[in-house]
């Protein structure tokens, strides 16, 4: 063969093996075997953001998840066999949540993945998951998506904004008196779906809605929708932002001298808002799912002693570090109740059987084999003289 | 009423792109380099002003002044080390080396000082002034103040010291500068600390407002890229003079138009500004002989 020829045939026999390994690849995939799981080890994934603007929040929930999850596995492990926890770092990018994952997924080989943080890695990978039938615990979101329509695979734990902003629509025109609602949202799903959740629920609560306006997501100024809310004469205002964002508004209100009620959607619920926002953020109204406030309570107690010993530090854990937490709880008590012949479906059965389980910090968790959507009741707090505080020992939920 | 307090809000967030407008025009007007570095360098030192604040305990001017001094060393060294080596490259690779030591900063600053965000005080403190319904804050009166002053400042320096006068003849053409006994290295350095100093202060002033933390400066420098667009990227004036229309306009789009639109505003205008007229409203057209 002259050269030209040779290397046709080069170039052809490449492509063919390439082609014929790719369908081997993709035939060995869909065979369901328990990957992840060996005589005495399980492998768990997880991703959220380590490094980067929300790092903030992805290196608390890491350690309240891996915190949990050492004692657990100091305490000889579930049913005999230790967890192993790889947590990728995504750094808030879909598109790195969605690489992480598959190699989470076909190279590590994890068992399943818990929790998984962020709005936009959640969705990204959300199908994906669904199509690979890889357990899914603790979608770290409040979009709507994971919990409706039910996917067998994921289990979500906290209320998704759609309801939330119902019930806080609800609570304002209940214990607020609010009869003129103003919503400033953040131009992401986060702000989508609380002004739907808000407007959805506006008939039953009898309230009306005099402005709305959206900001981006990176945005720092927000004097025109504090003055066109004022303007249009509204007496509460609900935030569907996040901290950094949530913060700017409220010193906003503070300086234009605005005095309206202002709620906030649970994910604000951190001690950083009171740090950036200052004495401008006394009042607030901010929702929350878990029952973390009563740092005297014996389950707190026994949470930070967990905590701290683990993370070899001395300080208080932050909300999202008893996110971390709860969702190490809800994977360990499916994984007890799959039992020792250990396999995915087992899992997912497993967490069905959930009826209003309490763990340290979980509380009340219920799983259906047609729900899995989690926490659906709120309880309120205010923030007040710097620090947040429970306003009443009653959840609130929505009337059907 | 609300258009007025429009304006004025628009006015003090224009101030905050102008500053950091400024620092890039400056650079490009006497190095021919677009710093895209500048936010960054800008973010780094506003971290350094937080550390001598909280860590070291100075009163708040004196951090601004040390922030400075960090500022200008900063500006030389990364001059020195990664920009005069390549002078001989095209503006392309000089431009690449400028996003890279953007990340570089980036990546260093959050090794050093963490993720969180803080809290960061502002230079002077008071009730706002009320005028009838208008609101204007004692933060945004420093900061337009501060801002005319640095303009006023260039302004007359580059056109009548020799210090700018070098600077101008530098940009023209380094060989006949050299020629005619300008030390162009010296002049190449000092442009860089200048730039950066100008950066450090945008950054302090911007900081109470966004928050300290490594992203604060990402949103800003591209509105202060679109302000020297739109002001002429070789114009200083035209720098402050499009940071204040930029914010003044995002302002008004997101109270007559959409508060949907705002991000997508600047944007846009970098895009109408390069079609209709490139070298924007106070830049001079600049013919060069190949």
């Amino acid at each position: 063969m002259n050269r030209e020829n040779w290397l046709r045939f080069i170039v052809w026999a490449a492509v063919s093996m390439f082609i014929a390994a790719v369908i081997a690849g993709c035939g060995a995939a869909s065979k369901r075997t328990a990957s992840g799981v060996t005589d005495n080890n399980i492998k768990i994934g997880a991703f959220g953001a380590l490094s980067g603007p929300v790092a903030a929040v992805g290196v608390p929930v890491r350690k309240g998840f891996e915190a949990y999850i050492s004692y657990i596995n100091d305490q000889g492990g579930v049913n005999g066999r230790k967890l192993e926890v790889i947590f990728e770092d995504d750094q808030f990018n879909p598109a790195n949540t969605l690489a992480a994952v598959k190699k989470l997924v076909e190279q590590d080989k994890v068992f399943a993945i818990s929790p998984g943080l962020g709005t936009p890695g959640v969705l990204a990978t959300l199908d994906y998951l669904a199509d690979k039938q890889v357990p899914f615990i603790y979608p770290m979101t409040g979009a709507s998506q994971p919990a409706y329509p039910l996917k067998k695979n994921t289990f979500v734990v906290q209320p998704n904004y759609v309801d939330e902003a119902k019930i806080l629509t609800q609570y304002a025109a209940d214990k607020l008196n609010a009869q003129k609602v103003a919503v400033l949202w953040q131009n992401s799903d986060i702000g989508k779906q609380g002004l739907e959740g808000v407007k959805a629920q506006l008939a039953k609560a009898g309230v009306q809605l005099v402005y709305e306006g959206a900001h981006d997501v990176k945005d720092v100024d927000f004097s025109t929708h504090i003055l066109k809310a004022q303007e249009a004469g509204a007496d509460t205002v609900i935030l569907y932002t996040v901290v950094g964002q949530c913060a700017g508004i409220l010193k906003e209100a503070k300086k234009q001298g605005y005095k309206a009620a202002f709620v906030t959607t649970y994910i604000n619920s951190d001690l950083n808002l009171i740090k950036l926002a200052g004495d401008a953020a006394e009042g607030l109204i901010v929702a929350g799912w878990a029952a973390i406030t009563d740092v005297n309570s014996p389950d707190y107690k026994k949470f930070m002693e967990i905590y701290q010993k683990y993370n070899n530090t001395s300080e208080m854990p932050s909300g999202y570090a008893t996110a971390g937490f709860i969702a190490g709880e809800i994977l360990v008590e499916g994984l007890k109740r799959a039992g020792k012949d250990l396999d995915r479906e087992g899992l997912l059965k497993g967490l069905e059987s959930l009826q209003s389980f309490n763990g340290i910090l979980a509380k009340d968790i219920t799983y259906t084999a047609t729900d899995h959507s989690g926490v659906k009741s709120l309880i309120m707090f205010k923030i007040q003289n710097g620090t947040i505080v429970e306003i009443s020992k009653d959840r609130f939920a929505l009337k059907p | 009423m609300i258009l007025l307090q429009q304006v004025i809000s628009g006015l003090a967030t224009g101030c905050l792109y102008a500053l950091v407008a400024l620092g890039l025009v400056l650079i490009f007007k006497t190095t021919e380099v677009v710093n895209f570095a500048q936010g960054e360098m800008a973010m780094f030192c506003t971290f350094v002003a937080f550390s001598l604040l909280v860590v070291v305990g100075l009163p708040y001017w004196g951090a601004f002044a040390g922030a400075l001094a960090v500022a200008a060393v900063l500006g030389i060294l990364l001059e020195r080390l990664f920009i005069r080596p390549l002078h001989k490259s095209s503006l392309l690779s000089v431009l690449i080396m400028t996003i890279g030591i953007m990340m570089v900063i980036n990546g260093v600053a959050g090794w050093i000082w963490g993720f969180e965000p803080s809290n960061f005080p502002t230079a002077v403190s008071g009730e706002p002034v009320r005028l009838g319904q208008l609101v204007i804050t004692m933060p945004d009166v420093m900061n337009l103040a501060v801002t005319c002053v640095i303009m006023a400042i260039f302004y007359l320096v580059f056109k009548y010291s020799m210090v700018g006068i070098a600077m101008r003849a530098a940009a023209e053409n380094r060989v006949v500068c050299r020629l005619m006994g300008v030390k162009v290295n010296k002049i190449m350095a000092t442009t860089w600390a200048i730039g950066s100093m100008l950066g450090a202060v945008a950054g302090i002033l911007i900081a109470p407002v966004t928050f300290l933390d490594l992203s604060m400066m990402s949103e800003v420098i591209i509105k202060a890229f679109t302000a020297a667009v739109l002001g002429g990227f070789n114009s200083l004036p035209g720098a402050v003079v499009g940071g204040l229309l930029l914010g003044v306009m995002e302002n008004l789009v997101a109270g007559y138009i959409s508060t949907e639109l705002k991000g997508a505003f600047a944007f846009a205008l970098i895009v109408a500004v390069l079609c209709i007229r490139p070298t924007g409203l106070l830049g001079t057209v600049e013919r060069k002989k190949v």
